[in-house]
């Protein structure tokens, strides 16, 4: 295991006696894009929330440079890995600098309300998501993608090199879930950083994850390449689904195309 | 939020307002005094201040040994049942929570009645024992309807609200069990209990003290913490926030200024709710300015309501708690229609 992945061994976490995740070991090297994909309640959400630190696994280890992250406490885990929630549980009335500025809690002193970083860090972020000239407006009158865009800035501005994306993609228009996941190829090309995220269109993970991993009832096998891992049987023992795939005419890459009935 | 936002220039204003109602406070009551004579009466004793002497004795005395403790300790306890309601307001993410409708100040009421009418010393080597008393009362309370509310998981505001309102019944017909059972007499008790704050010298004003100005330091110190955890209990976590130890430490303090405020001046209802509000229509939802203009404007308010108190049915004095509930409960009912209609504040 090279210590400067995002190693995550043999994680497995249950409420009470449902177990929701068995055994997951992923392991995600700095300038990848890892996907995470499964179906409604394969337990992606709760596997983000393991990761971070939001759910206390009951069984395994998730490692970042030869320590075990989960006993962290909670400021230095967020200087470690920025979290872009799913949720739309942002209050409205916030600016989007406010909003933004947020990311720099984690660098906050108890006295000291904003950190000698924190006006550069705030307008890069606005500036590499497109941001800025709504800097003023209130998350009120953005609309869903705006607000996504947002979410990411700040924990663009939390400034990790570990980011986590719940869904990033799954309430907006096509033309809003490329603007985003061509928001978060950018930065990741900028940044290298460690990116995962859990993503419902399979075609989509397709073109911007480098690798991906299916959850099927809480376990996963090993992640692989999008045509490794974007099988017709995969996706029928995974969803339930049959489909059709096909290869994208430029990039080459797989496309699945549902098949209606049975 | 940190976007800078001239804050100073509202602390200002809410500084000033404050003094303003000091001065007119103290020119009311049986005999009035001029507001030029109470103003100057009132610098005069400020350390470096030497102004030429030429009113009577007794006016010094009224101005400075009745009046002014009197207001300043009104002003004090509505200050801190107000940052302790703009405190509860962000820890429980719910514009209703105020410290007497969440039960701490009757959880302190009933600490503190069984002291006042046991044969228990109110004070011990010259500490007075209500506020510590009334602080095990409040964190009782808060601690059973935090708890119920957080059965399932997810705070339940419905929950939270409805325990604190069985707890404030609770806790108030014990009170008055105990107050019946015991003494013959139970007017002073049933006059403290329903709000008032007597002429006692500069003494309330000095208990409060060492209890409001530490926990309003750490409660405004919290403001930005607090905003971060106004998103989700999640997000302020994958934020770097403490989640746990934030809530627990501002509950804590809360709660002690509610005691401390509650033992001096028994229950004086809906200042935490109406200040807070106040502040947060006029100057935003960013704690940073809400908990320390809910200070402020509970300040003024209850020193207000004071002078209403003293002066409506003069020579008679009326309970200050009743004056808050006749401005408070239509105010409440207002917050209640206006929350109904936008949530744009939470």
């Amino acid at each position: 295991m090279e210590k400067s992945f995002l190693n995550i061994n043999n994680i497995s976490f249950s409420y009470g006696n449902i177990q929701i995740l068995r055994n997951i070991t992923i392991s995600v090297k700095p300038g990848e894009i890892l996907g995470i994909i499964g179906a409604n309640g394969s337990g992606k959400s709760t596997l983000i929330n393991v990761i971070s630190g939001v759910l206390k696994p009951t069984a395994g280890t998730i490692e970042y440079l030869d320590d075990n992250i989960l006993s962290w406490p909670p400021q230095y885990r967020a200087r470690l890995m920025s979290v872009v929630p799913q949720s739309r549980h942002i209050p409205s009335y916030l600016t989007v600098y406010e909003a933004v500025s947020m990311g720099r809690t984690p660098y906050m002193g108890f006295f000291k309300n904003n950190d000698n970083d924190f006006s550069e860090m705030v307008e890069m972020a606005m500036e590499y998501t497109r941001t800025s000239d709504i800097s003023q407006k209130r998350l009120s009158q953005l609309s869903e993608g705006q607000i996504q865009k947002v979410l990411i800035a700040r924990s663009l501005a939390q400034n990790c090199p570990i980011t986590l994306l719940d869904e990033p993609t799954s309430s907006l228009d096509v033309s809003h879930q490329i603007d985003i996941l061509d928001t978060i190829k950018r930065i990741q090309e900028k940044n290298k950083g460690i990116t995962l995220l859990s993503i419902h269109d399979l075609t989509l993970a397709a073109q911007y994850c480098d690798r991906i991993g299916l959850l099927q009832d809480g376990s996963m096998k090993p992640p692989g390449g999008p045509r490794e891992i974007l099988t017709n049987e995969n996706i029928l023992s995974g969803y339930g689904a049959n489909v059709h795939i096909i290869e994208h005419p430029s990039s080459g890459l797989p496309v699945v195309i549902p098949i209606s009935g049975k | 939020m940190q976007s800078y936002r001239p804050i100073w220039k509202q602390i200002s204003i809410g500084i000033s307002l404050l003094l303003i109602a000091i001065c007119v406070s103290a020119t009311q009551g049986s005999v009035e005094i001029p507001l030029t004579t109470t103003t100057r009466i009132s610098l005069n004793h400020l350390p470096f201040v030497d102004i030429n002497k030429d009113w009577p004795n007794s006016w010094e005395t009224i101005i400075w040994e009745v009046r002014l403790p009197r207001v300043i300790a009104a002003g004090l306890v509505g200050a801190s049942l107000a940052l302790a309601g703009g405190a509860y307001q962000g820890i429980f993410r719910n514009p209703l929570a105020d410290p007497y409708l969440i039960g701490v100040a009757s959880g302190a009421g009933l600490a503190a009645t069984i002291v006042i009418i046991s044969p228990i010393p109110t004070s011990l080597a010259g500490i007075n024992l209500l506020p510590p008393i009334a602080f095990m009362g409040a964190i009782c309370a808060v601690s059973i309807s935090y708890g119920l509310s957080r059965i399932g998981g997810e705070i339940s505001v419905t929950t939270l609200i409805l325990s604190g309102v069985a707890i404030t019944f609770l806790a108030s017909a014990t009170t008055t069990f105990l107050m019946l059972q015991s003494s013959p007499d139970v007017r002073p008790v049933l006059s403290w209990l329903l709000g008032g704050i007597s002429s006692a010298g500069w003494q309330k004003g000095l208990w409060l003290m060492p209890y409001v100005l530490p926990c309003s330091i750490i409660i405004i110190a919290y403001a930005k913490k607090l905003n971060v955890l106004m998103l989700d209990d999640n997000q302020a976590l994958q934020l770097g926030i403490d989640v746990k130890r934030v809530r627990l430490t501002l509950i804590i303090t809360a709660s002690l200024i509610t005691a401390a405020a509650v033992s001096v001046s028994g229950m004086i209802g809906f200042v935490g709710l109406m200040a807070p509000h106040a502040a947060r229509l006029i100057w935003g939802a960013d704690n940073r300015s809400l908990l320390p203009m809910s200070f402020l404007i509970g300040g003024f308010l209850l020193i207000i309501a004071d002078m209403f108190a003293r002066t409506i049915l003069s020579p008679q004095e009326i309970p200050v708690g009743v004056v808050t509930a006749f401005l408070g409960a239509p105010f409440f009912l207002y917050v209640l229609m206006n929350n109904r209609m936008s949530k744009t504040h939470y």
